[in-house]
């Protein structure tokens, strides 16, 4: 349990953090129209801008964790199995991916209103929970976790802490990246539709 | 007493405000509140779902746990409502306009923890109290000596939070930092969400008297369920009156460090 609630701050630290919010309000101050005039692709320079926030993140979590381990010796969980630790990572790209995606989308709807922040709000809510960040996913009952396994957010946090910790099927695994990747299809088509319809609309306005 | 009522005056002109604003951004508003009281469902399912497999919780049973979790949120809550000024305070520093609540004929510390009232957590409150009183109903051998402790408790939870978000205020008069000293603030808080007997020492005794989220969150129930001695009850008081002392010298010491960099 003490390694579940350790890796969720580094997974959290690694897969949550985001500059997409930053798209809302490009939009609502018009300076979106900067970059449309650009040579380069808005969806590339905000991964990168994303990728560039994990980074910092990522360094200060690889010194908090192990201080924690250290200053409090909890009983923490080394995975040793390379398949283990592979897929582990593996899933970690498509969390951030599928995370960017969401993210993104909740960004455009300043496209169509100015009340980005309430829907972002309600999404971190949402994930919090559905996420596994406040309590494993996996002691819910059976009927509502086979549900849950349907939706992008269990991939978010819980399926590559549940990878890490072991003791999952191949199947488990396999169905989970076999999931997640598919959301990550769904999701990249919609919100280049949404994106396509947003600009129709766009009016640059406030510059 | 003259001086108690124009400060109200000037909170409930202040409040007015605020709840004219939340009607400007109904739909935003109107969401927050959702997701507020979504949280609030998502976490009290979990508490029952916990009880579900097993029947007490560091002691403590489901209503019990329940009566921790309710004051968390009265406590929380009331905070949010009272000092969200707090999370704008940045712009008057960076933008230089703090210089104009400084020649205001108000107390600047008392304009910038007030200036904004939270009408959504204002909403909320009045749910709590009535859960509070339903979960108090269900409790056995509460005395209206433990009662009477538990207000006062609460009182001193709220002054903790006053002596809290004074000092974040007063660091972002020195250093314009504040988004992140309130994000540390707001974690930290939350482990009081259940109480503070599930952490193992050293991290209990961390967070009960150098981080004193047990004295805000756990100490009031402990004390209405008369698991909490008086000298404790005493420590909590001496705390927070201390805490506030030194929070408002912190406040005055910072005032006098403002350059007024960007009017």
């Amino acid at each position: 349990m003490m390694t579940y609630v350790i890796l969720l701050s580094f997974i959290s630290a690694v897969v949550m953090s985001t500059q997409t919010f930053r798209v809302a309000e490009e939009i609502n101050s018009g300076s979106l129209s900067n970059f449309l005039i650009r040579p380069l692709s808005y969806f590339r320079f905000n991964l990168s801008r994303d990728l560039a926030d994990k980074i910092i993140n990522i360094i200060f979590a690889t010194i908090e964790v192990p201080l924690i381990i250290l200053i409090f010796r909890p009983p923490f969980f080394w995975q040793t199995n390379p398949l283990n630790l592979i897929l582990f990572f593996f899933s970690l790209v498509l969390s951030t991916l599928l995370f960017f995606e969401i993210s993104m989308l909740l960004s455009l709807i300043g496209f169509w209103s100015r009340e980005v922040w309430a829907p972002r709000f309600i999404f971190f809510i949402l994930i919090a929970f559905l996420a596994g960040t406040y309590f494993p996913l996996d002691i819910v009952p059976a009927p509502l976790y086979s549900f849950l396994k349907l939706l992008p957010f269990t991939y978010l946090v819980f399926f590559p802490l549940r990878i890490y910790l072991g003791g999952v099927s191949v199947s488990f695994m396999a169905t989970g990246l076999a999931v997640s990747s598919s959301w990550i299809f769904v999701l990249y088509f919609i919100m280049r539709k949404v994106w396509r319809n947003g600009l129709k609309i766009y009016t640059a306005e406030g510059k | 007493m003259t001086i108690l009522l124009k400060y109200f005056r000037v909170w409930w002109l202040m409040t007015s405000h605020s709840i004219q604003m939340f009607f400007v951004s109904r739909l935003g508003a109107l969401l927050f509140l959702s997701g507020k009281i979504m949280r609030f469902i998502f976490f009290f399912g979990f508490l029952l779902l916990l009880f579900t497999k097993t029947k007490t919780f560091a002691g403590y049973n489901l209503n019990q746990v329940l009566l921790f979790y309710f004051t968390f949120n009265l406590i929380d809550s009331a905070t949010q409502m009272l000092f969200r000024e707090v999370y704008r305070f940045r712009y008057y520093i960076v933008s230089g306009n703090f210089d104009m609540l400084l020649v205001k004929p108000v107390n600047p510390l008392f304009r910038s923890l007030f200036g904004w009232t939270d009408i959504l957590d204002l909403i909320t409150l009045g749910p709590f109290i009535l859960m509070i009183i339903f979960v108090l109903t269900k409790i056995p051998a509460i005395s209206f000596g433990h009662l009477f402790v538990y207000f006062a408790l609460i009182i001193n939870s709220m002054l903790l939070a006053t002596s809290f978000h004074i000092m974040v205020l007063s660091l972002a008069v020195m250093t314009t930092e504040i988004d992140h000293a309130i994000m540390i603030y707001r974690d930290v808080v939350g482990m009081g969400k259940l109480p503070i007997d599930i952490y193992k020492e050293p991290l209990r005794s961390l967070i009960t008297f150098v981080i004193p989220v047990g004295l805000m969150m756990t100490f009031p129930v402990k004390a209405l369920l008369g698991v909490l001695n008086f000298r404790l009850v005493l420590y909590t008081f001496i705390f927070t009156l201390t805490l506030l002392f030194l929070s408002i010298n912190f406040w005055n010491y910072s005032l006098k460090k403002y350059t007024s960099a960007s009017s």
